[in-house]
């Protein structure tokens, strides 16, 4: 019994060391078999480690935009259209709040002197805002709490307005005119103004000036869009549902006045549909590497007939049937596994280039790794089954007849 | 081990005149005792391959009878026929029966290989037969790089590795000049005469002096069943 064992073992042993022997006295037939098989994990591994290093990208950048912020849209009822400085107020009192943000903007007629520009972006800012954006003033001071209060006409003025109008001048302490109002200056700010995704999404403005101010020249004294900055640590969804509560109170429990768009949902979507987009593309590549099985078993089927006079000498010899199935079986899942292995490095090669050019960051998916190292073993074993069996099958004197 | 035919026959489809069918042995008994050099001869196409074939557990006779020490090698399964071939039989088949990718050395070693025998006793054993036969120099060749002559004592030298109880060979000196004929034939008597069954087949008139038995194949029927 033991040494039956020992033997099917042996026997075993031998299948693998033929089959290895085989492929390498066979090398360019070995290298086709496997081209498909590689090509397939190839493009697997490519795509799913491309779109992992943009989601990652993504992510960052949504990080960076400011996950712990929400946006609110207010669209208003009947009795009410907007939020006031007090509402605000009262937002920015809840306990996971840190400070708001509100949006007021317009574009307006800027003269100095004899000089008029129209269509210039201006945009009312609260003080918090340049609290948010400790680095942006470049020369002169910020707007404050006392402009937001007193609806001073103040404002900070992009390096764009400078070059503009003031050439050579420094333009703090001049007065310019917006929308036919004198606005004195008192700073001048980074073109890149920051300010999160709010900012983002509304542009980069020219002129700042006191948000309360901004909605005076607006003939309005509410606000329909502001930004939540989150205290540290605090939770967006808890936040979110707070922030919620307190406007349907504001907006007397009126239905549809107002969106809370938190970040990180926004965030979490994102991920999920590029999560369901690799899957996608995934399962389009997965048909390169079906291909690539069909391509091993065709090329299997044809070596089985070419290889004829080998299975009949072995079978003449003695060969079991089941040892010719496994040698072929063993064969075509060398070649798939070890294309699968090359289509790996290839395909994260090919993702580490892509992703230097997108500019996004690299990432070694594990998942998409056991997916192409898995699939094409399986692959091979599926599409080996027949051309083995086949093999096995074949009557040794018909192959020794052709000697 | 004895091998014992009984009324064995094997018709083939091949369309030639009336018939369908022609057949290759017909209704044969025979014989083969161990310690005897039993040699098989007759003109091509006389049958003398699919006997050896019948004989040896490759070929299912239509009719008949084949046993080995009185056990039916055809009413094994494909399974047990296999291993008790690779156990106890061993052929050598007529023309390049080799594999191309293996040397010369790992072809005398691939009877060993497929009956899964690992034994360090085989080497010294190995690199005798490849003395005697006059190839020791050949191991690394590959078959490519061997003349007709050459290979066919590579593959006698794989026939006898393993010592098989039963030996038949199929044209074993087709390609070979006569001081190699008769190493080979000679041999083939010794080995015989260390108590083992061997079949020469071959339309070598110098075999006829080293039979023990000849036996004449003509038209699928043994004729001269003759102790020489």
């Amino acid at each position: 019994m033991l040494k039956s064992i020992r033997s099917t073992f042996v026997m075993l042993g031998e299948c693998i060391s033929m089959s290895v022997d085989n492929i390498r006295g066979n090398k360019v037939r070995s290298f086709l078999t496997l081209l498909g098989i590689m090509i397939g994990v190839t493009a697997v591994i490519t795509l799913i480690s491309t779109v992992s290093g943009v989601s990652g990208s993504i992510a960052s950048s949504f990080s960076e935009m400011g996950v712990g912020t929400l946006t609110v849209t207010v669209t208003g009822s009947d009795l009410k259209s907007g939020m006031t400085p007090d509402d605000l107020k009262k937002v920015s009192e809840l306990e996971q709040v840190d400070g708001i943000v509100p949006t007021v903007t317009m574009n307006g007629r800027v003269s100095y002197g004899n000089q008029v520009e129209t269509n210039i972006p201006v945009s009312g800012k609260n003080a918090y805002y340049f609290v948010l954006n400790e680095d942006l003033i470049i020369q002169g001071r910020s707007l404050n709490y006392i402009d937001d209060d007193n609806n001073s006409y103040v404002c900070v003025v992009s390096q764009e307005i400078v070059d503009t109008f003031f050439f050579g001048v420094n333009p703090v302490g001049e007065t310019i005119y917006v929308s036919g109002l004198p606005f004195l200056i008192v700073g001048r700010y980074k073109e890149d103004s920051g300010g999160g995704i709010a900012a983002i999404f509304s542009g980069s403005p020219d002129i700042m000036i006191p948000y309360t101010t901004g909605m005076k020249i607006n003939n309005s004294n509410e606000v329909n869009s502001f930004t939540i900055y989150l205290a540290e640590g605090a939770d967006s969804e808890t936040a979110k549902s707070n922030v919620e509560d307190l406007m349907d109170q504001i907006f007397d429990f009126e239905e549809d006045c107002f969106t809370v768009t938190s970040m990180a949902s926004i965030e979490q979507t994102m991920e999920t549909m590029l999560g369901m987009m690799s899957t996608l593309l995934a399962g389009i590549a997965s048909i390169a590497l079906i291909v690539g099985g069909i391509g091993i078993m065709n090329m299997m089927l044809t070596t089985v007939t070419e290889r004829t006079i080998e299975i009949g000498l072995k079978k003449a010899l003695g060969a079991i049937p089941w040892q010719i199935q496994i040698q072929f079986l063993i064969e075509s899942f060398l070649l798939s596994i070890f294309g699968g292995l090359l289509g790996v490095i290839l395909g994260l090669l090919i993702s580490y280039a892509l992703c230097n050019v997108l500019g996004t960051s690299f990432v070694i998916n594990g998942g998409a790794i056991a997916l192409g190292v898995g699939f094409s073993a399986a692959v091979g074993i599926i599409f080996g089954w027949v051309p083995a069996r086949k093999a096995s099958r074949l009557n040794p004197i018909d192959a020794l007849r052709s000697i | 081990m004895d091998l014992k035919a009984q009324n064995i026959s094997k018709r083939f489809y091949r369309k030639a005149g009336e018939s369908n069918y022609f057949y290759a042995v017909r209704e044969t008994d025979l014989e083969l005792p161990s310690g005897a050099l039993s040699v098989l001869m007759g003109r091509s196409g006389s049958g003398k391959t699919t006997l050896l074939s019948m004989l040896s557990g490759l070929l299912s006779p239509d009719t008949g009878t084949v046993t080995a020490d009185g056990r039916d090698l055809y009413s094994m399964d494909d399974r047990k026929l296999s291993a008790f071939r690779a156990a106890r039989i061993s052929v050598m088949p007529q023309g390049r029966a080799v594999l191309d990718t293996l040397s010369a050395w790992e072809n005398v070693f691939l009877n060993a290989r497929i009956a899964g025998v690992r034994d360090e006793s085989l080497v010294p054993r190995a690199l005798e037969l490849m003395e005697r036969f006059g190839i020791p120099d050949l191991k690394e060749a590959l078959p490519k790089e061997l003349s007709g002559g050459e290979l066919r004592r590579v593959m006698l030298c794989r026939s006898l590795l393993l010592s098989p109880e039963v030996l038949m060979c199929d044209e074993p000196t087709g390609d070979l000049d006569d001081q190699n004929t008769a190493l080979v034939l000679d041999s083939l008597r010794d080995y015989a005469h260390q108590g083992h069954t061997v079949l020469l087949v071959t339309h070598e008139a110098d075999a006829v002096s080293y039979a023990d038995r000849l036996l004449q194949m003509d038209a699928g029927r043994i004729s001269t069943p003759d102790p020489v």
